[in-house]
């Protein structure tokens, strides 16, 4: 037999229609071909397309193309020269040995286009998951998960505003320039990306590729930036509280002026204070206005990133015969919430109009906070109320209309399709009346219609103040720069070179035609925004007779000021970081960098410095033996300190959470606040009125009616500190055992630097860690029961850390985290530990950078 | 011997077949070199080992090539933690790999192996086939 008959003679069969034996057999390899392509046919579909949460593992996984070219991309740089044809000259960029670049560009926008370049070669998937947050674009590629969250951006509209202030830039404005040869440099890494398949592996396990980099991406990012210090529901939680306890109750216990001794950098004097009172209407919201108020609280508190999340940054600088020089010395740290990538791209470049060196925000072409040659800045946020609420007058038969300025308006309406990844699309109506987005929709919406008014939506020229920050060589050029300047309003502190300081706190301020800002306005007309606090009469000081300036987001102003800005609940901060910043000032003199340094970590908590002396005072010849006696034995030896190890600092804090609780609890549970329903309004030490009252009350007024229960049982501070003070021994000796040595803070008290996308293993921490909300090293965690002193781990807190000495020249910083967002490589968080125990890294200028060993030179050329 | 050579020759020509295509980010160009396989290797069982080499290999000394100077342990377990996995160090995305590469090129080599059951390639010899 021919060596083929064989085949041919299958053939045949085939061709014959299956007969005889062979013919029997045939259907069978046709089932066996059938069954083998379909497994092939699903084992290559899944592998290319994916299937529900499984990535398409052919491209993924290539070993050649996929997730492991991360792993060439995180091993260290090599000196090498780079051609990109969007370079008009030769840039150089010489790279620190832990990651910090300094660029030395010939032209401004070389120096533009070479930041874009380096913060997307390091940070693409942080730019891109920012500007997608900011656009309500995270559906897109991770699912209905992040809906809610698009939904709420695509409400608020910062796509809106950044597409409106690109607009509206001149089309030679240098602004506009650096912003698009910014977004060239993104691009151009881009590009070389996806030609190399060098895309960071989260862009192939979600199997997307980054869309173009536009100017209006960069904007976007700023006002993510200012929803996160500026975006807050202050007046929803006053309605919520108002329809429970009552108005003047509310205000009692949560004043829109401090009650206790607050220091705020601007004196003054200011004259008149101004005093605004509520409308009728806003004392008298009806059942359903009350409904729609309160759903919209919970569901802003629930989304992640919504809105403020808590405050603790700092700033400082003094002069003249407080520091060891006679000249200037500043320090900066803004806390913000900590994540794996940090917030933070810190780099140095100079060009022909600037030579800086600090921090930068990965999608944004400048330095934030740092120095130039002759002067340094940093900044905390004022945070005033800049978000408004307005209650509608609406009528059922008139849909999609509001009544205002004595006439029916149409809302403005405009429709979003959002692409939801393996969902399809869904469509979002956004109505817009004269006061802003009306949230949810007025779609179906029971109750009432409520429109936000937030002041980081109005047209901002905060790109071109920042870039004449960076050229100003004095305060007057400092000042004049940040006129121009919108949303966040920031307190932003000044030195420079000739011994100079400086605060001030530019931003838009918004005064209402009437009414009480601190609730929701009515959306008639008669509580419109009228305009801003006038540039001249925003809080600012300049070498001020004390030779020192310093803000801790306490309220910036003394309380003469004759304008409303906020309260002393959901706004400022209750100034305990203030306070101690300023004790720490007056305390020395001959001020160094080291004492800055230390100041900044310090953990020294100022509240405890006041009323334990007060509990002590209470506790002599009240407590018993055993661990109630050596408990307060502690006490009486602590310095105040809030330090991993010290036993003390549990008792103190696990004290004033119970004295808290047991002051205002049972008002809170008479007047059945909704704290079940809505978690902020808890008490707890979080609630800065609260401790502001609480502390007021124990140093001078020991006797305040609120110390009494409701049911008219008369207490006073010194019995409910004996409360608390036996309960807080008794629930240290439940959670850490009955040998109060061993109460250390750090079992109760931890810090965390979160993996920004999510992942456990990819975060630092938690660790036991010192601090507390209100020391300046602050780190604030939350409760996590009632009943339990262990706290969630804190995951705010100093992003950066910088101080500048004129005297010398020098400067020094810190963050918690690395210059690259890739875990594989060794930037990913070699910077964390000695942010963690305190140290820092010289800020030196590029010739320094140069000579340094293991820096690493980059040559890009045409 | 002349079987077994032909048979390394094929398995080395496939790894680097597939090696060059991972490259190019072509994956499924080990699917087709396991169907060629399938095809045209003989027997079966002979084929189905080598195509499992092939493709496991292919996939897997890229791997190891790059392990050499990067850190591909590192980033096995990172991704690895991204997925939701965290107990392996990132063993099971290095391994899921490699047997990603030998499935594509099994399941290559079962259609070719099913497919000239049904369909004898018309001029090919069976002797000419390695057998």
């Amino acid at each position: 037999m021919r060596p083929d008959e064989g085949r041919g003679k299958t053939r045949v069969y085939f061709l014959k229609g299956f007969s005889g034996m062979k013919k029997r057999r045939l259907p069978l390899r046709i089932l066996h071909l059938l069954i083998s392509l379909l497994v092939a046919g699903g084992i290559l579909y899944v592998t290319a397309f994916g299937s529900g949460p499984v990535p398409p593992l052919g491209s993924a996984l290539n070993p050649g193309t996929g997730v492991w070219t991360s792993a060439s991309s995180a091993q260290p740089l090599q000196s090498e020269t780079l051609h990109f044809s969007g370079l008009q000259q030769l840039v150089t960029v010489i790279f620190e040995a832990d990651g910090t670049p300094h660029i030395q560009a010939v032209t401004d926008s070389d120096m533009f286009w070479t930041i874009g370049y380096l913060q997307a070669r390091f940070r693409l998937t942080q730019m891109d998951l920012l500007r997608r947050q900011g656009e309500g674009r995270l559906s897109e590629i991770l699912g209905k998960e992040a809906l809610s969250s698009d939904q709420f951006q695509i409400m608020l509209g910062l796509d809106r505003a950044a597409q409106r202030d690109w607009r509206a830039l001149a089309v030679n404005s240098s602004t506009r320039q650096g912003l698009q040869s910014f977004a060239s440099g993104v691009n151009a890494w881009i590009d070389q990306a996806e030609q190399s398949n060098t895309l960071p592996f989260m862009f192939k396990l979600l199997n997307y590729r980054p869309a173009t980099w536009t100017p209006i991406d960069t904007l976007v990012i700023q006002g993510v930036m200012t929803q996160d210090l500026d975006f807050s529901t202050t007046p929803l939680n006053y309605a919520l509280l108002v329809n429970s306890l009552g108005y003047d109750r509310t205000m009692q216990w949560f004043p829109v002026l401090p009650t206790d001794k607050q220091s705020p950098y601007d004196l003054g004097p200011f004259g008149q204070a101004t005093n605004p009172t509520p409308l009728p209407s806003q004392l008298a919201f009806s059942q359903d206005t009350v409904q729609s108020l309160a759903s919209m609280q919970q569901q802003i508190s629930a989304l992640p990133n919504a809105m403020r999340a808590g405050s603790a940054s700092n700033d400082w600088a003094v002069n003249g015969p407080l520091t060891a020089s006679g000249k200037a010395l500043m320090a900066g740290d803004p806390h913000l919430h900590l994540t794996l990538p940090s917030i933070w791209y810190q780099l140095a470049a100079t060009s022909p109009d600037y030579d800086f060196s600090g921090v930068s925000i990965p999608g944004v072409p400048l330095v934030l906070i740092g120095r130039n040659q002759h002067i340094s800045w940093s900044m905390t946020d004022v945070q005033n109320e800049s978000t408004l609420f307005y209650v509608e007058k609406t009528d059922k038969a008139r849909p999609h209309q509001y009544y205002w300025n004595g006439a029916w308006h149409t809302m403005q309406h405009l429709v979003y399709n959002i692409t939801v990844k393996g969902h399809g699309t869904v469509r979002q109506d956004v109505y817009l009346t004269v006061h802003g987005p009306v949230y949810p929709s007025a779609d179906g919406q029971k109750g009432k219609i409520v429109s936000i008014d937030w002041m980081g939506a109005l047209p901002s020229t905060d790109s071109a103040a920042l870039l004449n920050v960076l050229k100003a060589t004095n305060f007057n050029q400092f000042r004049q720069a940040l006129g121009a300047w919108t949303a966040p309003t920031l307190n932003f502190v000044y030195a420079d070179d000739q011994g100079n300081i400086g605060m001030i706190s530019p931003g838009y301020y918004p005064i209402v035609k009437s009414g009480a800002p601190w609730l929701p306005l009515s959306g008639t007309g008669e509580a419109d925004i009228v305009g801003s606090i006038p540039y001249s009469d925003v809080p600012q000081v300049y070498n001020p007779p004390d030779h020192m300036v310093f803000t801790a987001n306490q309220r910036p102003v003394a309380n003469d000021y004759p304008y409303y800005i906020g309260t002393s609940w959901g706004d400022f901060d209750n100034g305990y970081r203030a306070d101690e910043i300023e004790a720490e000032l007056i305390s020395k003199t001959g001020l160094t960098m080291q004492d800055m340094e230390n100041i900044q970590n310090s953990t020294h908590d100022y509240l405890a410095g006041e009323i334990v002396p007060e509990l002590l005072k209470t506790l002599r010849g009240n407590v018993g033996g055993g661990n109630a006696q050596r408990a307060e034995e502690l006490l009486q030896s602590w310095n105040g300190d809030m330090d991993v190890n010290s036993p003390a600092a549990s008792i103190w804090w696990t004290f004033w959470t119970n004295y808290l609780t047991d002051t205002f609890n049972p008002w809170w549970q008479a007047n059945h606040v909704p704290v079940k329903q809505y978690s902020g309004l808890t008490v707890g030490p979080g609630q800065t009125s609260l401790d502001e009252d609480l502390e007021a009350w124990t140093l001078q007024d020991q006797h305040n009616a609120t110390f009494n229960l409701p049911n008219g049982t008369t207490r006073d501070a010194s019995a409910v500190m004996l409360q608390a003070f036996g309960e807080t021994v008794n629930e240290l000796g439940k959670a850490l055992g009955s040998d109060p040595n061993q109460w250390q803070w750090g079992k109760l008290h931890s810090r965390e630097i979160a993996s920004l996308l999510g992942v456990d293993a990819l975060s630092y921490g938690p660790l036991p860690a010192g601090g507390d909300e209100w020391t300046p090293n602050a780190a604030g965690g939350g409760q996590i029961s009632p009943n339990s002193p262990i706290l969630s781990p804190a995951e705010h807190g100093p992003s950066w850390r910088i101080v500048v000495d004129w005297g010398s020249g020098q400067a020094v910083g810190t963050y918690p985290g690395g210059q690259d967002e890739n875990p594989a490589s060794a930037w990913y968080e070699n910077q964390i530990a000695q942010w963690w125990n305190g140290q820092y890294t010289p800020l030196i200028d590029g010739a320094t950078a140069r000579q340094q060993a293991g820096s690493v030179i980059w040559m890009l050329s045409k | 011997m002349k079987k077994l050579g032909l048979i390394v020759l094929i398995v080395v020509a496939s790894v680097v077949i597939n090696w060059l295509a991972l490259l190019a980010g072509w994956w499924w160009v080990t699917a087709l070199t396991g169907l060629l396989i399938g095809l045209f290797l003989r027997p079966v069982g002979g084929g189905f080992l080598a195509s499992l080499l092939a493709g496991g290999l292919g996939w897997g000394l890229p791997l190891a090539l790059l392990a050499l100077s990067a850190p591909v342990k590192s980033l096995a377990s990172v991704v690895e933690s991204v997925v939701g996995y965290s107990s392996t160090d990132g063993v099971v995305i290095i391994v899921l790999t490699i047997v990603l590469g030998g499935v594509l090129s099994i399941v290559g080599t079962w259609v070719g192996v099913a497919g000239r059951q049904v369909v004898p390639l018309r001029g090919w010899s069976a002797r000419r086939a390695v057998e």
